[in-house]
């Protein structure tokens, strides 16, 4: 299994924190270890953060002792930088959540985003200069986010899973936070 | 009772440069990937065992 991206892939990720959506997680999880591999050396990754709502996705669900070790363990491996969670940038991303759940609302593309996905947008809305974020579903991050880039994946039934590199449009957002002030105010 | 004020306005980091995340040096870094690959290896034959008895 490999990786198939683009060579402006480690530009776009250079200098900016990365984070996984649990699905890009557990697909380097689950897949070969060349994917993981590939994807450390393709993308000259080394700036991964992971917030705590995309550790609590990716262990929960698992009830072998084994495997919930294995994950532990691979979480908690150096390569992996756990998110601030400070009682005060929580607060603020949770207001950004909520900012964000009205913009998608009005956008009407509300219906697929869930808790967790309005929680890591929030987060990288907060730091919005220097985060990225690497999902399998674009529809998770609507309205606000742009594409930078797509990393492909081979999967063991040929076929091929893509992943957006995603970063939060602040213009973008402006507009649209404004438009709907209109309506609120 | 509302945890949120009522007229919530976005944040923003007030740190807006990149600064890289401590390095933990090229040994440790190998040995972080070989432990992250060792997880990956043992989790998939784990499955396969898993499926093979279920079958």
């Amino acid at each position: 299994m490999r990786i198939f991206t683009n060579e402006s892939l480690p530009k776009i990720l250079k200098d900016r924190y990365i984070y996984l959506d649990n699905d890009f997680l557990s697909e380097i999880f689950s897949n070969q270890e060349d994917v993981f591999i590939d994807f450390r050396t393709k993308g000259k990754i080394i700036n991964i953060l992971i917030d705590y709502h995309i550790e609590f996705e990716f262990l929960r669900d698992v009830f072998l002792p084994e495997q919930i070790k294995l994950k532990e363990d691979f979480l908690s491996t150096e390569i992996f930088i756990p998110s601030n969670n400070h009682p005060e940038v929580l607060k603020k991303i949770q207001e950004n959540a909520l900012i964000l759940s009205k913009i998608y609302a009005h956008c009407q593309k509300s219906k697929e985003v869930g808790y967790v996905d309005l929680q890591l947008a929030a987060r990288i809305m907060f730091q919005h200069s220097i985060s990225l974020l690497i999902t399998g579903n674009k529809k998770h991050y609507p309205c606000v986010f742009d594409t930078l880039n797509i990393i492909n994946i081979e999967q063991e039934d040929n076929t091929v899973q893509s992943y957006y590199v995603l970063s939060f449009n602040y213009d973008k957002f402006t507009e649209k936070n404004r438009n709907l002030s209109k309506i609120t105010r | 009772m509302l945890n949120f004020s009522k007229s919530i306005k976005p944040h923003f980091s007030e740190y807006k440069d990149f600064k890289p995340l401590p390095s933990i040096g090229e040994k440790e870094e190998k040995q972080a990937i070989n432990k992250a690959v060792d997880a990956i290896v043992k989790n998939r034959k784990l499955v396969e065992e898993h499926l093979r008895k279920s079958r």
